[in-house]
């Protein structure tokens, strides 16, 4: 039989749990995007090839950067969301403590809203979304590195 | 291992999959898109506004240099067709491989009349999905200077060409030229707009449109490497315990084998610091019993640990491995939860 003691401490375990989760949803969210970035976003891979696609090693080299660039912030978001507890590389561990690195993901972000202008893509739905997730995950991150 | 060694070691490893990954992409990426034929309508626009020497003239050396890039490359099977559009829209040249009919179409343009613009990419668009063939690209260039007047709108003609695989690369050719309606039809097609005020800015775009045409862009498989390999690189810590779990309990169950013992080891969390600790055994532990202050003190001690009472009569007590229990060395089992002493014991 669960006594209220027990249960009220279980309520409130939950309910940090529950708020644990909550807090971490923009990070996951901020991650989701920033994968979509990488997968689907032809913002960098345009900027890298200024239209040269002749060039199979220039490809490869835009190809990488556009999509691993956005691929590394996100595995940062999403260790600090849902991989709470799993362990990265030693160096990768030790760049997440920082204030840099995330500062870094707000560079990035003001970078393809930059370059999304830049490219008039403004009014292209990719580009909406595009300009609007930078702007909103990187007012976040602002947020969450004066909280750090 | 050294942990900084470790560490360093990983780091390798991860480049070492980078770099797989990118010569995986080096290989995956295909010219043209992946198409090996292509079929393209030109769309000119040879309405009144593009009545002036300079303007269609420059249309024309454009269109015939975008020909001859197209048909002198050897990797790609191009059909270009022709289709024209003033206030009424023209195929002046069905999709073909002769260059002749096509330059000679080219040649006897005269601008005259409104814009149909939607019209002719509704035209075109048609008559590439008509072709019905598989694994051709299929592509659509809109050459215009002005805005559309007659007929159909482009952006809903685009829009009816959607899940066709037609691309539509938009030219708007000076400061007249409807900027929105190119971008917007050229994005809904996953197409390119380009812009161009001077003649010999037309035929660059042209010249650069054939290179998209036949230049490597079908990136998408290689970009799936690169994401894949990233997580895999940083994560390799993760994959590593998982894999070793995997191959000891593999070996327990299919070798019979028990688990390798562990090594204390500190993990790194995020915000904590856990320690994982051995596996549980069942093996025994002697230790010799303080008869004064009944301190447990190593087997090798000769005093007490705690009091410095002379350890002379040794009094040896082995404690079991499961529930702790303290039981005389000469206990077989445990008297206490009844497990079997002396398993794996010193």
């Amino acid at each position: 039989m669960v006594t209220s003691w027990e249960w009220g401490v279980s309520n409130i375990k939950s309910q940090g749990a529950a708020s644990e989760i909550l807090k971490n949803i923009p990070l996951l969210l901020g991650g989701i995007f920033l994968i979509y970035l990488a997968a689907v976003d032809e913002t960098l891979f345009a900027a890298i090839t200024m239209g040269n696609l002749h060039n199979r090693i220039l490809v490869i080299i835009a190809t990488t950067l556009a999509a691993g660039v956005p691929m590394f912030f996100a595995v940062g978001l999403f260790k600090k969301s849902v991989l709470v507890g799993q362990e990265t590389i030693y160096y990768y561990e030790e760049l997440l403590k920082r204030k840099s690195f995330w500062i870094s993901t707000i560079v990035l972000l003001a970078i393809i809203t930059f370059l999304v202008l830049l490219q008039g893509r403004a009014s292209t739905i990719q580009g909406i979304v595009a300009v609007v997730g930078s702007v909103s995950l990187s007012i976040y991150l602002v947020i969450y590195i004066r909280k750090m | 291992m050294n942990e900084d060694l470790k560490r360093k070691l990983q780091v390798l490893i991860g480049l070492i999959i980078l770099l797989i990954a990118m010569i995986a992409s080096y290989f995956s990426v295909v010219e043209g898109g992946g198409f090996t034929k292509y079929d393209v309508f030109l769309a000119i626009d040879v309405s009144g506004s593009m009545d002036d020497p300079t303007k269609l003239g420059a249309a024309k050396i454009a269109a015939i240099e975008f020909l001859n890039i197209v048909t002198s490359n050897q990797t790609i099977d191009f059909r270009v067709g022709l289709i024209t559009f003033e206030s009424q829209v023209e195929l002046v040249c069905p999709l073909t491989r002769d260059v002749s009919p096509l330059k000679s179409g080219i040649d006897q343009l005269i601008a005259d009349g409104g814009t149909a613009m939607g019209e002719a990419i509704k035209l075109a668009g048609n008559l590439l999905i008509q072709e019905q063939m598989p694994g051709v690209g299929k592509a659509i260039i809109v050459l215009t200077d002005g805005i559309t007047t007659v007929g159909i709108e482009p952006i809903p003609a685009t829009n009816d060409l959607s899940g066709n695989d037609i691309v539509v690369y938009t030219i708007g050719y000076g400061w007249d030229a409807d900027t929105y309606t190119l971008k917007s039809v050229a994005s809904i097609s996953h197409g390119e707009y380009f812009f161009a005020s001077t003649g010999q800015e037309l035929i660059d775009v042209f010249s650069t449109i054939a290179s998209l045409l036949i230049s490597p862009i079908a990136h998408y498989g290689s970009r799936t490497l690169i994401l894949i390999a990233l997580p895999v690189l940083l994560f390799l810590p993760m994959i590593e315990k998982g894999v070793t779990t995997i191959i000891e309990a593999a070996s327990t169950t299919i070798l019979g084998r028990p688990p390798r013992k562990q090594k204390a080891t500190e993990v790194r969390g995020e915000g904590m610091r856990t320690v994982a600790r051995p596996a549980p055994t069942v093996a025994i532990e002697r230790k010799i019993l303080c008869q004064k202050c009944e301190h447990m003190n190593r087997q090798t001690a000769t005093f007490c640990a705690k009091c410095g009472f002379t350890l002379e009569q040794k009094l040896q007590v082995t404690f079991c491995g499961k529930c702790g229990h303290k039981n005389r060395i000469s206990a077989k089992f445990c008297s206490k939860c009844g497990n079997k002493l002396g398993m794996g014991g010193q």
